[in-house]
């Protein structure tokens, strides 16, 4: 999978860089427009991050050269605005999704791996972790072949989790993931807690594995190495 | 009181006190010289009379007009003029006569004369001279209102429609303000001075607008840096205290970046920049916020009650009332003690929303003014009732808030 990152500031570039190559993408990336203009025409991306906030608002008139070169990459629009106006604007002009800095980078990927599997229809709608197998097209979920009742929150908290396996979470990160911005507001994240114990539980009851590993009182890690 | 009004009402006034002063002594003047016009007319009349006497001794008579009578001996005449009722044989009416006694003496001998004039001739010639004038004087008076009310109405007409445009100001939506020019040095002077000072402004919130815009924005890469670093950090093996640190700084930055966003959030409102007002559903909108914090409820051991079924409808902008419902029932879950209560209630134009609390005395003054936090809860910014309070001005609504025994409601109404 071939990303694209078109982001002027060097620092913000770099992490993602080195990020998303841990993460097993192929990654390229362009400081301004015309870079961004010359990778595009000689090379095809599966997803473009996009800095919205480009100088001299080139980001905008990107958007608009992929629309009308009609470039099949999914777009991840990155902006430091959480302008309601931009947002639609953005997404007006053909960009799939909007995402505003700072962010969690595992929310990033969340973010990515959606757009891929969105865009890719047919393949890479499952998303499967030893015995557990998502299949994000039908929305279901089986533990060892074995059919997994899970709530909404459960079922995207899951999928939360094997896309970012191995990595740790912070539950701030989780939260959010779960309950956009509103989540803000609340000072105490401690009770995603009851969420986390219930998936755990279902898939216990399915003789599943539990690869939900606690860390240090800051967040959760999805994994199946041994701690 | 408009100009025009006071104006024409001073006018009028002192019109009508010139009218009335210039009658009364026109009046006065007139008669007075009419009366000297008279008196002389019976001195000729005694002058002719004395002669025909000296001349041929007769007594002339002529009634009413003059009468002459021989007298034994001079007597003083208490009035020599008089006003008297005669009865006038010719028309056998009685009418009013002004006359003038006098005693001559003719070659040793008393006359007593007794010269009259009819009065109403008099009062007739009063009238004839004073009619004609006080009607001029009324008509002057009346054409140059008139005129005067139309030139200043032309004026007034071009400086209300200047008024009108100053008042269609808007510093958000910016349109080139076109004033009349009305030829009167003073108000296009006012109108040089308004456009300039309007300029000025529009600048001057453009430049502070833009100001506070981008400070946030230019805060929000170096943020993004380093949360994606502590991210990045945190996935490497290091000891509990050293993940603790770092953690403690993700957390640090996490609440800045709330901060840095809630700040921009107050500014823009402050600014007046949401305008995109819509007809939202506030019932709908707290149900929807209560169903998505029930987990966050639940933990809590937080009961809520509800009491939706009225539709409180209003005219807001949806991204403020988003946030609106949101910090009211954020507020309410975070200041809320374990096994506590949440009631909310709606009525067609109000909502009512309680928690209880643990018994503090707040300040509820101080409660919706920025930074202000009640207790120690560190992750806490205290802007989120800051927000509460500046969405409701901006919006229009009444903000109300009480306490009793361990409840704290908070009330918005239209």
């Amino acid at each position: 999978m071939k990303i694209l990152i078109v982001e002027d500031d060097i620092d913000i570039s770099k992490l993602l860089h080195t990020f998303l190559t841990d993460q097993g993408f192929k990654v390229s990336q362009a400081k301004n427009y015309f870079e961004a203009e010359d990778k595009l025409i000689s090379y095809s991306y599966d997803v473009i991050l996009l800095d919205i906030g480009l100088p001299d608002g080139n980001g905008l008139q990107l958007l608009k050269f992929l629309k009308s070169k009609n470039i099949e990459s999914g777009v991840l629009i990155v902006s430091a605005k959480n302008s309601l106006d931009d947002k639609l604007e953005g997404l007006n002009l053909g960009a799939d999704d909007y995402i505003t800095k700072p962010f969690d980078l595992s929310e990033l990927n969340a973010r990515i791996n959606a757009l891929l599997r969105r865009k890719n229809y047919n393949g890479h709608s499952k998303v499967i972790f030893n015995e557990i197998s998502v299949d994000t097209n039908a929305n279901t979920v089986f533990v060892n072949n074995n059919p997994l009742t899970l709530t909404k929150k459960e079922y995207e908290l899951l999928l939360y989790f094997i896309v970012n396996k191995n990595r740790m979470l912070t539950k701030e990160a989780i939260a959010t993931h779960l309950w956009d911005d509103a989540i803000d507001l609340v000072d105490n994240f401690d009770f995603i807690y009851t969420h986390i114990r219930n998936l755990r539980k279902k898939i216990a009851e399915l003789n599943g594995s539990d690869y939900v590993k606690t860390v240090y009182g800051m967040g959760y890690k999805f994994t199946d190495y041994e701690v | 009181m408009k100009f025009n009004k006071k104006i024409n009402r001073n006018y009028i006034s002192l019109i009508l006190i010139l009218f009335v002063v210039i009658s009364s002594i026109s009046y006065v003047v007139i008669s007075k010289v009419i009366l000297l016009n008279a008196k002389e007319k019976l001195a000729e009349k005694e002058f002719m009379i004395k002669n025909e006497i000296t001349k041929s001794g007769v007594l002339p008579q002529l009634f009413p007009l003059y009468e002459t009578q021989k007298i034994k001996d001079s007597f003083e005449i208490k009035s020599k003029y008089k006003q008297i009722y005669l009865k006038d044989n010719l028309e056998n009416e009685v009418e009013l006569y002004y006359e003038y006694q006098t005693i001559v003496k003719i070659k040793d001998t008393y006359y007593l004369l007794k010269i009259r004039q009819s009065s109403v001739e008099n009062e007739d010639l009063l009238l004839a001279i004073i009619l004609p004038l006080l009607t001029m004087l009324f008509l002057a008076f009346t054409f140059s209102y008139v005129i005067n009310k139309r030139q200043i109405a032309s004026v007034w007409k071009k400086f209300e429609y200047n008024l009108n445009q100053i008042k269609k100001i808007s510093l958000q939506h910016p349109k080139e303000l076109k004033l009349l020019t009305t030829n009167i040095d003073e108000f296009d002077s006012l109108n040089q001075v308004v456009t300039q000072l309007i300029n000025k402004l529009q600048t001057d919130y453009n430049n502070l607008k833009e100001f506070a815009e981008n400070a946030s924005h230019e805060l929000q890469t170096p943020l993004a840096v380093i949360l994606m670093s502590l991210e990045e950090v945190m996935q490497t093996n290091l000891s509990e205290s050293v993940h603790a640190k770092i953690y403690q700084s993700y957390q640090e930055i996490k609440k800045l970046t709330k901060l840095n966003k809630n700040l921009l959030l107050l500014s823009k409102i402050d600014n007046d920049q949401f305008t995109d007002v819509e007809k939202v559903d506030l019932s709908d909108l707290i149900k929807q916020k209560l169903d998505l914090f029930k987990t966050i409820i639940a933990s809590k051991n937080i009961k809520v009650e509800t009491d939706l079924k009225a539709m409180f409808k209003l005219n807001m902008s949806p991204f403020l009332a988003n946030i609106l419902i949101n910090n009211l029932i954020s507020n309410a879950i975070n200041h809320n003690i374990n096994k506590g209560a949440i009631s909310v209630r709606t009525t067609v134009n109000s909502f009512e929303i309680t928690n209880t609390t643990n018994g503090q005395s707040l300040n509820l003054d101080k409660l919706f003014k920025r930074f202000y936090k009640v207790g120690t809860d560190s992750n806490s910014v205290g802007l989120g009732l800051a927000l509460v309070k500046k969405i409701t001005d901006a919006s229009g609504l009444k903000l109300q808030v009480s306490q009793s025994d361990s409840k704290l409601t908070f009330s918005i109404l239209i």
